[in-house]
């Protein structure tokens, strides 16, 4: 019997050393318990801190969709794409359909944003402790939402309001707002966050909404819904308030033009900055904005860089001979056969082109030159080619291999010069042109272009011209046109390209050519609400035309 | 085989005593032989039992003993026949019908929580011997499975070594979730896939609920059971078993070369604008062509400059086995050594394992398990680049090196080949250790037939990856003839360590009772059962460092050093009953349940209730079939039950709402700094529970013939409900959370098995032919779709995974055809683009007409074909194995030319032009997709096939040769695996993930081997 006793002795070891008592008993390592944040402002604004994250540069990015990687400005006359996979060209050749739209995403990516930004605004009452701390993170809380409408109103017009979280058990089928119901709420939720958000930021929170951001994204929403495509009728008091609302980020007196245009975009936080996406190297959010901008952007081919905003000729010949004149201009001095003497500042902060110097390099857009169409024709490029590349945000400090690693400008969201000619345009259109001038002025002798003095007709005309060369390939331009309504007339036809051969004896020979039409249809002012949308919810009307 | 001695040494036990009441007088004993066709057997032994007293029988199959006492037993043995001993008592002539061994009605085969005789099992169970698992010369034992098991569905999408096991699927799949089995090594759950096939005894796959019920909420996909070998009474045997083979890509596809690629890119660009200039101009054609220019106009396929022809592998293993009546052991030591087709690459893994049984009292046994393993995986730096493999990179990018063994650097300023090989490396390391112990106590005292058993095992795993890559310098020829350095693969070299450590520990105790009473046979079992799982991991890297001298984490500068780490648990239990009862090995019954819990549901629902049951009836035993010769043994079985499937997919711990904590945007302005952030997670649901399975199996067993004949029929049924799945499909994106999946749901699974088995022997020559053949077809029967879908959109019921496109009616090839066909509204087609059906009959062609057509990636057909050959010292086995109805769909660079910058396939040459009467390709183009690259049946490609999956010639050397040495037994022999495949479409192996490149393709291997038995 002894044995049976070993045995059981060692049975017993065995259930002890191997049963635990609650096995069950186990719950998440990684997750932090909803109580735990309401409870305490100073976690509220780790919430906060997240609601950030969506807000996108000009170039649209998702990180789950790679070949996203487009400028807002690639779907106007401002650039190419330059590769023929890009989803601008879904735009560019006119195929935008409920159906398919590559940015369709938008809707439920920013829709996701609002509810979280609802969950925060609906429990901010709970918070107790710092009054401060509470009144800013609601302020940004409030701005951040009304931002993420200002970013769908702008693509898709009126959508459903939605300003508090919604359970599975309310009516989910909601019905769409009016464009001018949309504004008007981005307006007054504006207001409310003008009023909760400091002027400034001490420096560890720099990059955190702002009064002056508030008040600019109001000036801008209330600019759109006063052009021609959201006020057909030509609304007066439409462009009064847009008026005013410019005006009062004017009269902040908290910014000014930054000196020197080319390095606005490098040197970061300078006075121009109205809002921005914070950023510096090594701090690399995997997938964001900021990792591709490196790769977008630059000359191709080059290892890493893929050359992806290239501007057009029409765009080249928007900027003016140094004496200010149009280069159409008779007496403006311009020579097709050398192109690129003696034109507006902005040109060479903006442009890469034949012969000018990237990195210590020549820059050769010319036919079988370095960066020119040719054998080293990569993803079928070369017929994309424009004989230009994007040199604004460039940080040539920066070897053009690493851009991936070490790109550290920050990405401006909203800048002074652009409310300065929102109110220059708030005030042709009021009629007041004198007063509009002085604003057009004010941008252009900042890189000591000579004053203008056109009126009527040919001042709307330089105005806009003015706001191209000085906003483009910053994401505007595509939204410029849609307000105006002058897409259709731009974008149903060719756009062209500089063709340039080098001649034998080393000089080059330039030509103006056609590139592959593009195409408008009227439905593209706006952009389809995804056909799935319209599935899940008959309530939600579809844009016309789609 | 323990079982088998156990059974006679009761049976001479027995027989012993029922000899004592004869006298001992001597006598002389004679008879004759015969096989089970009454054939008369020359060569059989004749022995009077524990003497060496014996004879062989002469031509006639007749044998003489003389001096035999009359209590004796004599044993008839013979090779490939089954000994039998009979005892002499009075008689004075014995004849004797031999049967054929391989019958095994004795055999028994492993079940949940025990083991079974195969005779007398109801559920629905396939098992596979260890010579099989070795016979493929692979390093995944998933690989080995495909075509020898009935019921299950195997699909190997990869031939990365260390990363390509094969999806395997019992019976198909009935859940949109985790569909792949509950694997458990000697009663636990562990890795099985780099496991040595020579430590495996055997490996049975259990498919119905009465087989898997006692798995309870873990039992729904099936089970598989794997026995690692053991020792028994016998001498030391040393067996060494051992390969050396060399690797090919199956499949590679025909890319262009660089004339062809030319001639059609201008091709391309002509279709897309008439006016455009060519890209390339007749010169650089001619120098394509001639190749009179290779570094100026290279021509290079990047396949084949990257690929490693004839990769090695070799896999070796050494056991020593044996025992003493108290004391068995089964020690083994085995090694895989596998390269890659591309460089650095490769995986290796050392293991042991040493199973111990000893009987500590007379009724006590305890058996030891002890394992480990070490496994190595390498691949180059640059992650990305290993698996692109496969690639279309274009054929004239660019030259591998420049005439002066520079590396060149392709137009996207890279190059396959020496990123590969100077990138720096990843390696990933495994090691693993696997202990447990079982201690079985007899019960008798108590109860006859009572024992009692435990087990405790503790199972840990220490993962470790290291990544460190490191800049290579390419060069740019300049027009001036200069090369321009171009630094590749960052600016300086960066270190990432990741390790991660698992625990899981396991607990059981059974109380057993097996009893015969009179014709009843009775057996119970009652077990609980607990185990318990912890995981937690860290990284940490450095970049920038100085220099690549030293590959350490300490060597990087503290500039902007990485950390991370995360952790999770998970715990179970569970009780099982099991009743099953025999009578007269004729009517057999039995009841099942498991009743588990785990963690991941919510407190008040954790636990499930999974009961089955079965019954069988063996007809052979009945006398009116008894009579029937040719029948030896006929079973009808039949089973029902419910069982359970907990990997629910998504997140764990469903139930509860999460925050979870990010490193989101930057703030700071001159010192930016990412801020920490909390955001919500998905909407909980507090219902959350495990998807259930009904299933239904009824099956066939026979043995004709003498066993010339046998097969195997089960028929099933199974409705799958409370699946996991998402309402997000119903629910407006302005809802704007991420729903919760819900258990809402249901797929039905039906088809049929099927195993034959022929074996015969013609004086020396022995062969054995054996099929099985799989359907399984599973139904959607509810998800969640939109109200607004048209019919001919809808999933449900339709099989999962079903593919959606475009009818194609071929190719637009007439003006006509363009005028009056349907099609789209935004953009005309052109001739040679291709023509859709406009299934709606709206009179265009939108999203509206995409419909299901062909079928899902996993084939609803998989078979198998064995054969079996032995003449004299010669052995020949061979597996044809394939699949059927299943689908591949062309997409990327397979189905749009030049897409992404790059080459594209022969296949294109068949392409639409004007001059082209039968094009088997669309008009060529650069960007233009709208009647092209969508899916569509144009590009579905029928996905069956049959490959000559295994071949293996071995010769045994003559036993005189080995006598002197003191071997048993030595063979080799020469065997290929993935000889040969059949399948309707160009480019991809039928088994590739779709059909298009970046993926590592899958092997044929020819391999050497010897097998030695000491």
């Amino acid at each position: 019997m002894k044995n049976i006793y070993i045995v059981l002795i060692v049975f017993a070891a065995i259930v002890f050393a191997s049963c635990e008592k609650n096995v069950l008993d186990k719950g998440p390592l990684d997750v932090v318990d909803q109580s735990t944040i309401w409870s305490d402002p100073s976690v509220a604004q780790l919430y906060v801190n997240d609601l950030y994250r969506t807000i996108t540069g000009h170039h649209y990015w998702d990180k789950d969709r790679w070949n996203a990687w487009d400028n807002y400005d690639n779907l106007s006359d401002l650039t190419e794409g330059g590769h023929s996979w890009l989803s601008c060209y879904t735009f560019n050749y006119g195929q935008l359909t409920a159906e398919y739209n590559p940015y369709g995403e938008d809707w439920t990516t920013y829709y996701a944003r609002i509810r979280s930004a609802n969950i925060m605004l609906d429990n901010a009452d709970q918070l107790k402790g710092d009054e401060n701390l509470i009144k800013t993170i609601k302020g940004e809380a409030i701005f951040l939402r009304a931002y993420f409408y200002f970013k769908l109103v702008r693509n898709f017009g009126g959508v459903p309001l939605i300003i508090h979280a919604q359970n599975l058990t309310d009516s989910l089928s909601v019905s769409r707002n009016s464009y001018d119901e949309c504004a008007k709420f981005i307006v007054d939720e504006m207001d409310k966050a003008a009023d909760l958000l400091p002027l400034s930021w001490n420096s560890a929170n720099v990059g955190r909404a702002t009064k002056g951001a508030a008040l600019a994204v109001k000036g801008q929403i209330l600019l759109d819904a006063a052009s021609t495509y959201n006020n057909p009728s030509n609304d007066r008091a439409k462009w009064q308030k847009a008026a005013d609302a410019n005006k009062a980020v004017i009269d902040l007196n908290v910014y000014s033009l930054y000196p020197n245009y080319a390095k606005l975009f490098l040197d970061d936080n300078n006075p121009e900055v109205i809002f921005d996406m914070q950023f510096a190297y090594p701090y690399l959010i995997t997938g964001s904005v900021e990792e591709i901008v490196g790769s977008n952007f630059e000359l191709e081919p080059q290892s890493v860089t893929w050359g992806m905003v290239r501007p057009t000729q029409d765009y080249i010949d928007m900027f003016e001979m140094t004496n200010g004149k149009a280069i159409t201009d008779p007496g403006a001095g311009y020579d097709p056969q050398n192109p690129y003497v003696n034109r507006d500042p902005r040109f060479y902060a903006s442009i890469y082109y034949n012969g000018s110097s990237n990195r210590g390099n020549t820059v050769e857009t010319f036919v079988n030159g370095k960066n020119g169409p040719g054998l080293y024709d990569e993803f079928g490029t070369s017929s994309y080619m424009t004989g230009y590349y994007c040199r604004k945000l460039v940080d040539e400090s920066i070897p053009a291999a690493y851009l991936v690693d070490e790109i550290k400008a920050n990405w401006i969201l909203i800048r002074y010069a652009q409310i300065l000619l929102n109110f220059a345009e708030t005030e042709i259109e009021l009629g007041n042109e004198q007063e509009a001038l002085t604003y057009i002025n004010i941008v252009r002798d900042r890189v000591g272009m000579p004053p203008t003095q056109a009126s009527g007709a040919d001042l709307v005309k330089l105005y806009r011209n003015e706001r191209a060369v000085e906003l483009g390939m910053e994401g505007e331009r595509y939204f410029d046109i849609r307000r105006w309504k002058i897409a259709e007339g731009l974008l149903n036809g060719p756009l062209h390209k500089m063709m340039i051969t080098k001649n034998d004896d080393g000089t080059f020979s330039y030509d103006v050519q056609k590139m592959a039409p593009r195409s408008f249809p009227s439905r593209m002012y706006l952009w389809p609400i995804p056909i799935d949308e319209i599935h899940k919810n008959k309530n939600l009307v579809q844009n016309p035309g789609y | 085989m323990l079982h088998h001695s156990a059974f006679f040494l009761i049976l001479s036990l027995l027989m012993f005593n029922a000899g004592n009441s004869f006298s001992q007088q001597m006598k002389t004993l004679t008879g004759k032989v015969t096989d089970s066709y009454g054939t008369s057997l020359p060569g059989v032994s004749v022995v009077l039992k524990g003497t060496t007293n014996g004879s062989i029988t002469d031509t006639n199959g007749k044998y003489t003993l003389t001096n035999i006492p009359g209590n004796a037993t004599i044993q008839f043995s013979f090779v490939g026949m089954k000994m039998q001993e009979i005892t002499v008592g009075n008689k004075t002539a014995i004849n004797v019908s031999m049967e054929e061994e391989t019958i095994g009605l004795e055999e028994v085969v492993a079940i949940g929580y025990g083991t079974q005789k195969k005779a007398t099992i109801t559920g629905a169970i396939s098992e596979v011997k260890t010579e099989d698992l070795a016979k493929n010369a692979v390093a995944d034992i998933s690989n080995s499975i495909a075509g020898r098991l009935s019921g299950v569905i195997a699909v190997q999408s990869s031939g990365e070594p260390g990363n390509d096991a094969a999806q395997l699927l019992i019976r198909g799949q009935s859940t949109f979730n985790n569909s792949s089995p509950l694997v458990l090594v000697d009663g636990i759950e562990r890795p099985f896939n780099h496991m040595d096939p020579n430590t495996i005894e055997s490996m049975s796959v259990l498919k119905d609920a009465s087989a898997t019920a006692v798995y309870g909420v873990r039992g729904a996909n099936g089970v598989i059971l794997i026995t690692t070998k053991r020792g028994t009474e016998s001498k030391p045997t040393v067996t060494y078993s051992g390969y050396y083979g060399i690797q090919n890509p199956i499949r590679l596809p025909s890319l262009l070369n660089s004339y062809d690629y030319a001639t059609l890119y201008n091709e391309a660009v002509h279709n897309d604008d008439p006016t455009a200039d060519p890209v390339y101009t007749a010169d650089d054609i001619q120098k394509y062509k001639d190749h009179s220019d290779p570094y100026g106009h290279p021509d290079v396929d990047w396949n084949r400059a990257e690929l490693n022809r004839n990769a090695p592998i070799q896999r070796h293993s050494v056991s020593v086995s044996g025992g003493a009546k108290a004391f068995k052991y089964f020690v083994s030591f085995g090694s895989i050594d596998q390269d890659g087709s591309i460089s650095k690459n490769s995986f290796k893994t050392k293991s042991v394992r040493a199973n111990l049984d000893i009987d500590i009292t007379k009724t006590t046994k305890v058996s030891i398990n002890l394992a480990g393993s070490k496994e190595n995986r390498a691949y180059p730096g640059l992650t990305g680049q290993y698996k692109i493999l496969v690639s279309n990179l274009r054929p004239n990018m660019s030259p591998v090196k420049w005439e002066n063994g520079l590396w060149a650097a392709d137009a996207l300023g890279g190059n396959l080949v020496a990123a590969n090989l100077e990138s720096g490396y990843q390696n990933w390391g495994n090691n693993t250790l696997q202990n447990s112990i079982v201690i079985d106590q007899k019960l008798d005292f108590v109860a006859k037939g009572l024992s009692f058993k435990v087990m405790g095992a503790y199972d840990a795993g220490f993962f470790k990856e290291k990544d460190w890559h490191t800049p290579y310098k390419l060069y740019n020829k300049t027009s001036t003839g200069e090369y321009e350095e171009v630094l590749a693969g960052g600016l300086k070299p960066s270190l990432n360590e990741t390790s991660s450590e698992s625990r899981s520990t396991a607990f059981e105790a059974h109380l057993n009772y097996k009893r015969t009473f009179g014709k009843s046979d009775v057996s119970g079992l009652l077990l609980y059962t607990q185990s318990a799982y912890y995981e937690d991991n860290f990284n940490a890297g450095r970049s920038q460092y100085g220099s690549s001298a030293i590959d350490q984490l300490f060597a990087g500068p503290l500039l902007n050093p990485t950390n991370g780490g995360s952790a999770s648990e998970n715990g179970r239990e569970g009780y099982v009953g099991r009743i099953t009862y025999g009578y007269d090995s004729k009517y057999l019954a039995e009841a099942n349940f498991g009743y588990n819990g785990s963690e991941n549901f919510p407190t008040n629902k954790r636990f499930g209730f999974f009961p089955s049951a079965a019954l069988g009836w063996v007809i052979s035993e009945e006398n009116f079939i008894k009579s029937l010769k040719f029948i030896d043994f006929l079973k009808i079985r039949a089973s029902y039950g419910e069982v359970g499937n907990d990997k629910i997919g998504g997140r764990s711990f469903l139930y509860k709402q999460p925050f979870y904590y990010g490193q989101g945007y930057v703030l700071g302005g001159n010192s930016p700094l990412p801020v920490q952030s909390i955001y919500p997670g998905g909407l909980p649901n507090t219902m959350v529970t495990w998807e259930k399975a009904k299933k239904t199996n009824i099956g066939i067993d026979a043995r004709l013939l003498g066993g010339l004949l046998g097969f195997r029929v089960d028929v099933f049924s199974e409705k799958r409900d409370n699946i996991l799945a998402t309402r997000n499909e119903s629910v407006p994106g302005t809802f704007g959370a991420e729903l919760p999946v819900e258990n809402i749901a249901k797929v039905n699974n039906h088809g049929f098995e099927l195993e034959l088995t022929h074996k015969h022997k013609i004086g020396d020559f022995q062969y054995s032919i054996g099929g099985n053949l799989t359907f399984a077809r599973n139904k959607i029967v509810y998800i969640d779709e939109p109200e607004n879908v048209p019919a001919w959109q809808k999933r449900t019921g339709l099989p999962m995974g079903q593919f959606f496109g475009y009818i194609a009616e071929g190719l637009y090839m007439t003006q006509d055809q363009i005028d009056n066909n349907p099609k789209k509204e935004s953009i005309e087609p052109q001739l040679g683009e291709i023509m859709y059906k406009d299934v709606n009959n709206d009179g265009k062609i939108s999203e509206l007409d995409i419909t299901s057509i062909g079928h899902s990636r996993i084939p609803e057909i998989m078979y198998g074909i064995n054969l079996n050959v032995k003449y004299k010292n010669f052995d020949l086995t061979a597996l044809i194995q394939g699949a059927g109805r299943s689908s591949v769909m062309y997409t990327d660079e397979s189905a749009f030319e030049f897409i992404y910058g790059s080459g594209a396939l022969q296949t294109i040459k068949g392409r639409w032009t004007p001059d082209n009467p039968n094009p088997t390709y669309p008009r060529l183009s650069l960007y233009r997709n709208d009647y092209k690259k969508e899916a569509s049946t144009y590009w579905l490609k029928n996905g069956a096939y049959w490959r000559v999956k295994n071949v293996e010639l071995g010769y045994t050397l003559p036993k005189l040769w080995l006598n002197r040495l003191q071997i048993e037994n030595i063979r080799i022999y020469v065997a290929g695996t993935n000889l040969y495949t059949n399948v309707k479409f160009k480019d991809w192996d039928p088994e590739s993930p779709g059909g298009a490149n970046y993926y590592y393709p899958q092997m044929k291997v020819n391999t050497i081997g010897l097998n030695v038995t000491f």
